[in-house]
C-alpha cells in the first residue's frame, strides 16, 4: 500500500511531531495496562455462557475463601438500580439476575496472581436458567417476543418526513427499490479493553483507554456515589479506538474491586473476552426506494431500516440517528420519509465504531445513486453533480448548517482522475466506483458539543495545550502541536500537549473537552487554541517585558521565547523557560457548541464531505473482488499533519475494505461465529490497495472552524465506492455484505452464460 | 521459543540429533514433535497468559537436515523439512518452481511463515502442503528410508526432507482475504507426461485428485471434483471450485 501527498506540496515535518510512532511500530510502546505497580492485583471476569437466561444460583463463598484471592464481587456489589449508558442508562456492570448476552459479566475477582484469580473463577458456584434467544431483531419487535427491557425491545426509532415522498416517488419517471444488510464488525484494536485502579483513601485513579475520560470519571463517581471530583481518569494514550473504547468497558468493574482494596488491581480482557463482550458495529438492515424525473433530478426517498443494538443501547440511538441523518447523503431530494427502528437481541452489544450509521446507509445510497444513473443513462458523477445539496441549502433533516460549497469542489477534483487503463487479461474484469458524501461532525442538536481547555507552560517551559481529548493513534498530540507551533510562531520543540485526563483539582475541576468522537477531536482543540490564544500571549508578554525590563508591545514570541522585535536577534531575549514559575499565566478556555438551531434534535450543524473512487479487478475463476486503487477526495480544509491525515485516509479505506469485502461476525443462537482473529478475516497489507489521498483543501473563506476532522470520513466515502465499482462491473448491487463470491460469480454467469 | 511455552509444566526435550529424537520419541510415544509450533499451538490447552502444551514436547527445529533447499541428480528439490518457510520462499532455488513459490507465498502470513516449516505443516495434514503434495510427484525422507507422499499415511520415523519434482502447474489459493487466511479452497495442478494431474481441498478436509488429459469430459469435471471433496453441489464453495477448476483447464482443453 502506498499513499500519494496530493498534487499540492506539503510542508516538511518535525519528526519529533512523532516521536511515538517508532516504540509502537517496534511494539515497545507502553500503554495504560502495561506498567503495575508493585503488588497490582489481578482481576478475572466469570462471564455468562448464555445468550440470554436467569442466574438461579450464585456463591460466591467458595471463591472468597481461597488464599490470595482479595476481592470477589458479585450482583450485590453494584449500587442498587445503577446502570450505565449515554442516552439510555441501561447496562449494569454485573448481570443482575438476568444475562442478556453471552459474555456478560456475572461476578469478577482480583487476587495476588493470574493464576489465582483464574482458579478462584472455577470456584464459583454459578446456575442458569436459560431463556429463549432473541436473535433477530426482526423477531425482536414482534408483539410475542420475549421482552429484554422493562420497556420491550424497541430500544430507539426515528422518523422524519418532508414533502410527500410516496406521491412524488410514484410520478418519478426512475425509481430504484434497494435493500441491503450490512454485517457486524470488530474494531480489532490491538490494545485489548483493560486498565489499572487504584484507591486510596477516599480518592480513585483509574488508567484505562477512554475517548472520553469525564464521562468515565463521572459515571464511576456516580456508581459509587461520590464527588466527580474523588474520581481521576487517565484515558490516553489509546492503543486503537475506533470507536471501541467511546463507553464503558472494563472500568466499573475495575472501580467495583479497586473500591473494596488498597491495593491496585489490573484487568485486561482476552481477545475471546474482548471478541464476546466488546462493541461492534450495529449490522443494519435497509430498504431505500428513490427515484429522479427523466432528466436525472432527485424527486424523493423512502427509507426504512432496523439496527441490532445487541443487548444494550450503548451509543445506539447516536447511531440510528447519525444513519438516518446521512441516508440522504450529499444530494438534495425534495421529498423524504425516514422510518428508522433500532431492536434489543442477545447478541452481543452494538456500540460506536468509527463512521457509524452513516457509512451503513451511504452504502445503500450511493448504489441506489448509481442504479438511477443507469436507468437515466447519465455518468454516474454527473448524476451526482446534477444532484448536489446547493452550497447554502438546508442541512438534510431541514436543519440550519455551516454552507458547504466543498461538495461541488469534491466532484470537480474527482473528475480530474480518470479511470487506469490496466489490462486486467481475460481473467480479470474491472470495474470503477464514484462515492460522494457527507457526514456530520461532532454531535447533534442535543449535544454535547461544547469544550473547556487551558492553555498554560509546563514545567519545561513548552507552550501546553491541557485538554480531555484522547490520542488513540490518529494523530491529535501532532496536530495539537502543530496547531500550537504557528498559533503562536514559536518551534515545534516548544510547544507540548497534556491530554486525555480529567484533573485532579477540585478546584478548576476540568478542563472537560468532551468525548473524542464523531471526528471532533482536532476542530475542539483548534477552536480552544484560536480562543485562548490571544489572552495567553498577551500574558506570556506581560511577564517576559516585567522580566526584561521593557514594553510589551516591544516584545514577540518566536521560535525559543521572546525577542525583541527591534533587534531581531537569532535567538530569544529570554527563553520561555524563564517563567514557569511566573504567576498569573495560565488560560482557561472554554467554547461553546457548533449547534442548528433548528431541525430534527438530532441534526448536525457541521459536515464534512469527502469523495472516493474505487477501481476493482474481480476474478471471474473465484469470484473475488480486489480494490486495486482507492482515490480518496476528503474536504477537510488545510491537514494540519499531512502524513497524520493520509494516515487517517488510509486506515479509514482499508477498514472500509473488510466492512465490504471481507469482515463480518455473525451471531447463531447469540453466539459470535468467531473468538479470535482466525476466524474473523481482518484485510491485511496483502489486501490494501494503492491509495492516493487528493484532498481539498479549501473551506468557505467564512467558515467558522477552518477545518474538518479527518478521522471518518475516509472510510465513509470508500465504502460505498467498492459497492459502486461492483454495480459498474456486473450491473447489479448485492444484497448483503461483506460482497459473497457466491453472488460475484451468479453475476458474472448471468453475464456471461457459458 | 514463544513465551507462552516456556511455563511449567510441559517438558521441553531438545534433540540433538535425529538419533536421540528418535530415542526420545521411543521413550515418550505420547510426546508431540515440534519445530515452528505455530499449528501445534492451535491445539494447546488455552491459560490466562496464553496456551500451553499439556505433555512433553520434542523440540527438532535444531536438528542438522541439510540444506535448506537442493537440487538432487534426477532434478528433483529437496527440501529440509525443519526448514522455516520463509527461508524456502526467499531461496533461489524455490524461484525456479513457480508452483512451489506460489504455495510458499500464500502458505501462511510472514510471522508464521518465519516459524513454520514444510514438514510440519504436511504433518499437521491440515495445512495447504498436502494438496500440493498430491499434485505434484512429492517423496517423503525419512529415517526410515523414502517413499512416494500419500496423504494421511503415517510415517515410520522422523521427517527430514521432503523432494519434489519442478513441472509447469499451478496452485491456487482461495481464501478469505488477500493475506494469510486458511484456504477455502485450494487447487493445484501439475502438468505430467500423462496430462494434468489436479488435486484439491475444500476447508481441510478430503483431498480430490483427478487426471485431465484428452479422456477426460470437461463439463463433469468440476462436478467430479466437487462431489469427491464432500461439497454440497448448491453450495457456494461449489460454485467457486466449479469456476476455478472450469478457468484453470479451460486452455488445457481447448
Amino acid at each position: 500500500m502506498t499513499t500519494s501527498p496530493s498534487s499540492e506540496l506539503r510542508p516538511p515535518q518535525d519528526r519529533r511531531l512523532f516521536e511515538t510512532v517508532d516504540a509502537k511500530a517496534r511494539g515497545t510502546f507502553r500503554y495504560l495496562a502495561d506498567a503495575s505497580p508493585p503488588g497490582t492485583l489481578h482481576g478475572a471476569v466469570l462471564r455468562s455462557p448464555h445468550p440470554h437466561a436467569r442466574i438461579t444460583h450464585l456463591d460466591l463463598a467458595a471463591a472468597r475463601e481461597m488464599p490470595g484471592v482479595r476481592v470477589v464481587i458479585g450482583p450485590e456489589d453494584v449500587p442498587p438500580g445503577f446502570r450505565y449508558g449515554l442516552r439510555h442508562q441501561d447496562q449494569p456492570p454485573l448481570a443482575q439476575g438476568l444475562v442478556r448476552y453471552l459474555g456478560e459479566p456475572v461476578a469478577a475477582i482480583a487476587a495476588e496472581t493470574p493464576e489465582l484469580a483464574e482458579a478462584a473463577l472455577a470456584r464459583i458456584e454459578v446456575a442458569y436458567a436459560p431463556l429463549p434467544t432473541v436473535a433477530d431483531p426482526v423477531a425482536a419487535l414482534r408483539a410475542d417476543a420475549p421482552a429484554l427491557h422493562p420497556g420491550g425491545n424497541l430500544c430507539h426509532n426515528f422518523h422524519f418526513a418532508r414533502g410527500e415522498a410516496e406521491t412524488a416517488l410514484a410520478a418519478a419517471a426512475h425509481q430504484v427499490d434497494l435493500k441491503l444488510e450490512t454485517p457486524r464488525q470488530m474494531h480489532a484494536a490491538l490494545e485489548l479493553e483493560g486498565g489499572i485502579a487504584h484507591r486510596q483513601g477516599d480518592r480513585l485513579h483509574i488508567r484505562a483507554p477512554s475517548q472520553d475520560p469525564f464521562y468515565v470519571a463521572r459515571s464511576i463517581a456516580r456508581m459509587l456515589d461520590i464527588q466527580p471530583d474523588r474520581v481521576r481518569v487517565t484515558g490516553s494514550p489509546i492503543g486503537g479506538g475506533f470507536g471501541g473504547k467511546e463507553d464503558l468497558h472494563v472500568q466499573p468493574l475495575l472501580a467495583l474491586l479497586a473500591w473494596q482494596t488498597d491495593a491496585p488491581v489490573r484487568l485486561v480482557l482476552s481477545r475471546a473476552e474482548s471478541t464476546r463482550a466488546g462493541f461492534k458495529r450495529h449490522p443494519f438492515r435497509i430498504a431505500l426506494r428513490i427515484g429522479c424525473d427523466a432528466e436525472g433530478r432527485l424527486l424523493a426517498m423512502v427509507a426504512e431500516t432496523l439496527a441490532d443494538t445487541g443487548a444494550y443501547a450503548s451509543h445506539g440511538p447516536e447511531v440510528l440517528d447519525t444513519a438516518m441523518e446521512t441516508i440522504q447523503g450529499a444530494y438534495a431530494f425534495p421529498h423524504a420519509r425516514l422510518d428508522g427502528r433500532q431492536a434489543y437481541t442477545n447478541n452481543g452489544i452494538s456500540g460506536a465504531f468509527r463512521g457509524f450509521g452513516a457509512s451503513q446507509v451511504q452504502c445503500a445510497l450511493e448504489a441506489g445513486i448509481d442504479m438511477l444513473a443507469a436507468k437515466t443513462g447519465i455518468d454516474p458523477l454527473a448524476f451526482r453533480r446534477l444532484n448536489l445539496a446547493a452550497a447554502d441549502a438546508d442541512g438534510p433533516l431541514d436543519q440550519d448548517m455551516v454552507p458547504q460549497p466543498e461538495l461541488a469542489w469534491i466532484a470537480e477534483r474527482m473528475a480530474r482522475h480518470p479511470a487506469p487503463a490496466d489490462a486486467h487479461g481475460a481473467r480479470y474484469l474491472a470495474g470503477r466506483g464514484v462515492a460522494l458524501v457527507r457526514k456530520g461532525e461532532g454531535f447533534g442538536r442535543d449535544g454535547p458539543n461544547g469544550a473547556e481547555g487551558r492553555l498554560g507552560l509546563d514545567p519545561e517551559g513548552r507552550i501546553t495545550l491541557t485538554a480531555s481529548l484522547t490520542d488513540m493513534g490518529q494523530g491529535i498530540s501532532a496536530a495539537v502541536r502543530a496547531m500550537l507551533a504557528e498559533s503562536f510562531a514559536v518551534s515545534p520543540g516548544d510547544v507540548a500537549v497534556r491530554l486525555g485526563r480529567t484533573d485532579p483539582d477540585p478546584a478548576t475541576g476540568g478542563p472537560d473537552s468532551g468525548a473524542t468522537s464523531a471526528s471532533r477531536g482536532s476542530q475542539i482543540a483548534l477552536r480552544l487554541i484560536r480562543k485562548g490564544a490571544p489572552e495567553f500571549r498577551d500574558r506570556l508578554c506581560r511577564a517576559a517585558a516585567a522580566e526584561l525590563g521593557c514594553r510589551v508591545e516591544d516584545l514577540t514570541l518566536g521560535p525559543g521565547g521572546f525577542h525583541r522585535t527591534a533587534l531581531r536577534r537569532n535567538h530569544p531575549d529570554l527563553p520561555f523557560a524563564a517563567l514557569t514559575t511566573a504567576p498569573g499565566l495560565e488560560v482557561a478556555i472554554s467554547i461553546g457548541g457548533l449547534q442548528a438551531t433548528r431541525g430534527h434534535p438530532a441534526a448536525h450543524s457541521v459536515f464534512t464531505g469527502c469523495g472516493a473512487l474505487a477501481d476493482i479487478r474481480i476474478d471471474r475463476w473465484t469470484g473475488a473482488v480486489r480494490v486495486a486503487r482507492f482515490t480518496l477526495v476528503p474536504a477537510c480544509g488545510p491537514p494540519q499533519v499531512p502524513t497524520s491525515f493520509d494516515g487517517q485516509m488510509a486506515g479509514g479505506a482499508v477498514q472500509a475494505l473488510g466492512f465490504v469485502l471481507t469482515e463480518t461476525l455473525p451471531t447463531r443462537n447469540g453466539q459470535f461465529a468467531a473468538d479470535n482473529f482466525d476466524g474473523y478475516f481482518l484485510p491485511t497489507f496483502a489486501d490494501a490497495p494503492q491509495i492516493v489521498v487528493d484532498p481539498v483543501t479549501e473551506l468557505a473563506s467564512d467558515d467558522p472552524i477552518g477545518l474538518r476532522g479527518a478521522g471518518e470520513i475516509g472510510l465513509n466515502a470508500a465504502a460505498p465506492a467498492i459497492l459502486c465499482a461492483l454495480h459498474d462491473a456486473l450491473g447489479a448491487v448485492p444484497p448483503s455484505l461483506p460482497v459473497s463470491p457466491a453472488w460475484v460469480l451468479a453475476q458474472l454467469h448471468r453475464m456471461e452464460p457459458r | 521459543m514463544p513465551e507462552t511455552a516456556t511455563a511449567a509444566p510441559p517438558l521441553w526435550h531438545r534433540a540433538t540429533s535425529p538419533d536421540d529424537a528418535l530415542r526420545l520419541m521411543a521413550e515418550m510415544p505420547d510426546a508431540v514433535i515440534a519445530a515452528g509450533m505455530t499449528a501445534l499451538q492451535l491445539d494447546w490447552p488455552a491459560h490466562l497468559r496464553g496456551s500451553r502444551a499439556d505433555g512433553p514436547v520434542i523440540d527438532i527445529s535444531g536438528l542438522a537436515m541439510g540444506p535448506d533447499v537442493s537440487v538432487l541428480p534426477d532434478g528433483w528439490l529437496r527440501i529440509a523439512a525443519n526448514a522455516p518457510l520463509e527461508r524456502l520462499r526467499r531461496d533461489p532455488l524455490t524461484g525456479t518452481f513457480p508452483a512451489l513459490r506460489t504455495l510458499l507465498t500464500g502458505i501462511a502470513a510472514s510471522g508464521v511463515r518465519a516459524l513454520a516449516t514444510l514438514g510440519g505443516n504436511l504433518m499437521w495434514g491440515a495445512g495447504d502442503a498436502a494438496t500440493f503434495c498430491s499434485a505434484f510427484e512429492t517423496r517423503i525422507v525419512t529415517t526410515g528410508g523414502q517413499h512416494p507422499y500419500r496423504p494421511g499415511t503415517a510415517n515410520a520415523g522422523l521427517l527430514l526432507a521432503v523432494e519434489t519434482r519442478p513441472v509447469d502447474g499451478f496452485v491456487e489459493k482461495v481464501g478469505f482475504r488477500a493475506g494469510f487466511t486458511p484456504a477455502r479452497i485450494l487447487l493445484a495442478g501439475a502438468r505430467n507426461s500423462d496430462g494434468l494431474q489436479l488435486a484439491a481441498r475444500v476447508r481441510g478436509g478430503v483431498i480430490a485428485r483427478a487426471l485431465v488429459n484428452g479422456a477426460t469430459e470437461p463439463i463433469s469435471l468440476g462436478d467430479r471434483l466437487c462431489a469427491d471433496t464432500g461439497l454440497e453441489p448448491g453450495s457456494e464453495d461449489a460454485a467457486i471450485l466449479r469456476a476455478l477448476v472450469a478457468g484453470r483447464t479451460k486452455d488445457y482443453f481447448a
